[in-house]
């Protein structure tokens, strides 16, 4: 039985510049399984970006239908919440306990103090960072920002997470710690997560399923399913077949 | 913070190293007789001006009446050009009008207004509040605003995302992210303002109980009494480095030293 | 320690310099240097300006004239030894001798109308001011505070009646302030007192002569020691040329008027009209010190009071 959390069809989008308008996305269609993980894989400026953009109800699309839900997307809301790349996504200005803590008053008003407090302790915990509640931003390594941006983004309980390439800039250690973290609280949690990445072993690594994004047809995604079993690594038997796959067909 | 602690040593010791010279080199000469005590009074009775003024209470009146009026003018002038830098940000075609504004009125003396202002607004506290805001006013918008257009994309966008209206993103995401340039703006502010409101009151005292140090000096001037003079000069050096050296510095330490850098 | 040697040698320098540039008396014995003020009261000082009334009698004199806002400015500039010989009222002039400057009267220069001038209907008196009303003079410690003194000690009861009230504020931005509405009354000298009396309601609450009670100089000159020591030859040009313009205007008020239209930049008829207003008498004579200086011993604006009139004049 599916339950499908994101219904994609027919979505186009265009740049509007001096010069006219570019078309990034045309007739793109997508759907996202409620609890799965989702991965896109393409290259950088194919418009997976601006696709994600468009989910977290940053930009306009300007034709086919987007249903989360079963209901029409209209603006941003804190039900899709979006990681991005860059390490400066926590408020410099506010300590890692206050960045929590900030958008959780939102979105749980009727919570006291305490409850929220528990709710952000408890999301640090799950990332490691209970010691560096205190601290800046500033004052934090790449891969601790990335997971505070993690525990920042869970602690709300989207039913989606939007992850734009949120690992590309760490180095390969890191990386492969913080991606073993992601699929802990994948695990734990509700979230349904929609992954966009260049990197082919890490999309087969994390994805139940895989889209690749064509560039040279405005966004056109192909959906491919990931055989493999769980916990994976990249030594286990049929990785590396299914990596040569993808890689021939993202080629 | 160790470090920072000992910058700040380091400039006081500085600091009074050069006052406490200039001071005995001040003494020196008095004491040689060839200069009018009207001119260069001694440091005694300079201090003991300023030790009767200060137990009187005078001295802390009228210091006290010209930093109100500052920290007064100084409000009003923030919000006004939040008003307006808010309203450019929002609008293209308000943001012409305002840049013009800016342009026009920026470069303005406050103390080439006072003539328009005496004939608007009179002679009271309004005019020089009148001018205090002027003072502010512009420095502020112009910093608040190349603030509000140094704000990264990705800022506004985690606002978004929380679901912030665009006036929630103006007060928890674009003035908190502009704070480094709403300080720098306060400073120019702050050295215009004070600037402009002595020398009011040193144009149009008011003799009742509401004149500021300016008026302080002024009258001491007009009746010769040169030590009184140099005492309040002296106040004006004290809060100048007080609020330069140690208020902005603290502030600055506060914030923008512990969020790294300009964002 | 290399900082503090360096230190060291520019404070000395600083020291050096302030001392050559303090010290020093800038001018020589052939020139002198006077300063007036803006106003027809100092209209001699024009004409000696203007005929040349100096350099008639110190052929090979240099005479610079200087136009200052006020007397405060006038008299440190002759502390500095940077003028010579300063016109100004009376009052501001006391206080100066009374701080211990070196300095004493030369000459009278004029009496003038003066007077504290409304536009209100309902200010008839000084009784009806409320304690919102604004009174504008020039500033505290000049003439026209002195002599508004004198009215509210006799009408009021109490010198310092009116001092809450007052503000003060150079005379062409007070006549601005007393048209628009934003102070009450203005205490001036002419020729803003004939303007502001030309204006429709305008009437005076106290002039100059009543708070006085007699007639006294407006304005006199000061020399200082210096310049009465080592300049005598100058000294008394300049006395002698301010005697010659005084007589002149007297004797000639059409050609005077003529004279001053370039300098004021005035219609001539209408300078006319105000050299010979009533009240306005160009006169060497120095009249009224005696009561000044007893008021504002009496009033605490100076401590000592002169023992003799030598104290007070060099001649």
């Amino acid at each position: 039985m599916s339950d499908t959390l994101v219904s994609m069809k027919g979505l186009d989008f265009s740049y509007r510049t001096p010069d006219g308008s570019i078309r990034v996305l045309d007739q793109v269609d997508l759907n996202v399984e409620r609890g799965e993980f989702t991965c896109i894989l393409g290259r950088s400026g194919c418009g997976k970006s601006t696709l994600l953009r468009i989910l977290a109800g940053f930009e306009q699309h300007s034709g086919g239908s987007l249903l989360i839900d079963g209901t029409p997307l209209t603006a941003p809301s804190m039900e899709r919440i979006m990681i991005f790349q860059e390490f400066d996504q926590l408020l410099p200005w506010k300590s890692v306990r206050e960045n929590l803590l900030f958008p959780l008053r939102k979105r749980f008003p009727d919570e006291s103090a305490a409850q929220l407090h528990e709710r952000s302790e408890q999301a640090l915990a799950l990332t490691g960072l209970s010691q560096a509640a205190g601290l800046y931003p500033r004052q934090l390594s790449g891969g601790m920002k990335q997971r505070a941006a993690l525990a920042r983004a869970l602690a709300l309980e989207p039913k989606l997470l939007l992850m734009d390439e949120p690992f590309a800039s760490l180095d390969l250690k890191t990386r492969d710690s913080l991606q073993q973290l992601l699929l802990r609280l994948w695990r734990e949690s509700a979230a349904t997560m929609l992954f966009v990445t260049h990197d082919i072993q890490e999309a087969i690594l994390l994805s139940d399923r895989l889209y690749i994004m064509d560039e040279r047809e405005q966004g056109r995604l192909t959906c491919y399913e990931n055989p493999l079993r769980r916990p994976r690594s990249h030594s286990m038997e049929g990785f590396k077949s299914f990596a040569l796959r993808i890689a021939r067909a993202f080629d | 913070m160790g470090l920072d602690r000992r910058r700040r040593m380091s400039i006081i010791i500085t600091r009074a190293g050069w006052i406490l010279s200039t001071l005995l080199v001040w003494q020196l000469i008095v004491s040689t007789r060839r200069v009018s005590p009207l001119i260069l009074p001694s440091l005694q009775a300079i201090g003991s001006s300023f030790w009767s003024s200060l137990i009187t209470g005078d001295l802390v009146r009228y210091a006290g009446v010209s930093i109100s009026l500052v920290l007064a003018g100084g409000l009003i002038g923030t919000l006004l050009a939040a008003v307006l830098a808010v309203a450019a940000y929002q609008s293209k075609f308000l943001a012409g009008g305002i840049d013009t504004l800016t342009a026009v009125a920026h470069p303005l003396p406050g103390i080439a207004l006072l003539p328009l202002v005496i004939l608007w607004s009179g002679t009271g506290i309004t005019s020089v509040l009148v001018i205090i805001v002027h003072s502010v006013i512009w420095p502020m918008t112009i910093n608040l605003r190349s603030g509000f257009s140094s704000v990264h994309q990705r800022y506004i966008d985690v606002g978004r995302n929380y679901g912030f209206s665009r006036l929630g993103i103006m007060l928890h995401i674009m003035i908190p992210a502009s704070w480094s340039y709403m300080l720098a703006g306060l400073r120019i502010a702050w050295a215009r303002s004070w600037r402009a409101v002595i020398s009011a009151e040193m144009i149009f005292g008011v003799m009742g109980a509401s004149g500021g140090l300016g008026w302080y000096i002024f009258q001491r001037r007009v009746f010769m009494d040169t030590a009184g003079m140099y005492a309040g000069i002296a106040v004006l050096i004290m809060i100048g480095l007080v609020i330069e050296d140690h208020l902005f510095r603290l502030l600055e330490h506060k914030t923008i030293s512990r969020w790294g850098g300009r964002q | 320690m290399n900082r503090m040697k360096d230190m060291t040698k520019v404070l000395l320098l600083i020291m050096v310099s302030l001392m050559l540039m303090i010290g020093c008396t800038r001018d020589t014995e052939g020139s002198v240097t006077i300063a007036d003020q803006y106003g027809l009261a100092y209209a001699p000082l024009q004409i000696a300006k203007l005929q040349q009334l100096i350099e008639k009698r110190v052929p090979d004199a240099q005479v610079n004239w200087v136009q200052m806002a006020n007397t405060a400015a006038i008299r440190e500039a002759m502390v500095s030894g940077r003028v010579d010989v300063g016109f100004g009222a009376i009052p501001p002039f006391l206080i100066g001798w009374d701080h211990g400057m070196d300095w004493k009267i030369a000459t009278g220069l004029s009496r003038s109308p003066l007077g504290l001038v409304t536009l209100d209907p309902e200010l008839q008196s000084l009784r009806d001011f409320s304690a919102e009303d604004r009174i504008a003079l020039p500033q505290p410690g000049s003439i026209q505070h002195m002599l508004l003194s004198m009215a509210a000690e006799e009408q009021l009861g109490s010198a310092d009646a009116l001092d809450t009230r007052i503000i003060t504020l150079s005379h062409p931005d007070g006549v601005s302030a007393l048209l628009s509405g934003s102070i009450q009354a203005h205490f001036t000298s002419p020729p803003y007192l004939f303007t502001e009396l030309e204006q429709p309601g305008a009437h005076m609450l106290v002039s100059g002569t009543e708070a006085f009670g007699e007639p006294f100089s407006f304005i006199v000159g000061y020399a200082s020691r210096a310049c009465y020591d080592s300049k005598q030859k100058l000294y008394r040009a300049c006395i002698e040329a301010v005697q010659e313009a005084v007589t002149f205007i007297e004797e000639h008020p059409g050609e005077a008027a003529q004279l001053l239209s370039q300098v004021y930049e005035m219609d001539q008829e209408l300078i006319l009209k105000y050299l010979t207003a009533e009240g306005m008498v160009y006169d060497t004579q120095v009249l009224g010190i005696r009561k000044f200086s007893e008021f504002m011993h009496s009033r605490g604006y100076i401590e000592e009071e002169p023992r003799s009139l030598e104290e007070l004049f060099w001649d």
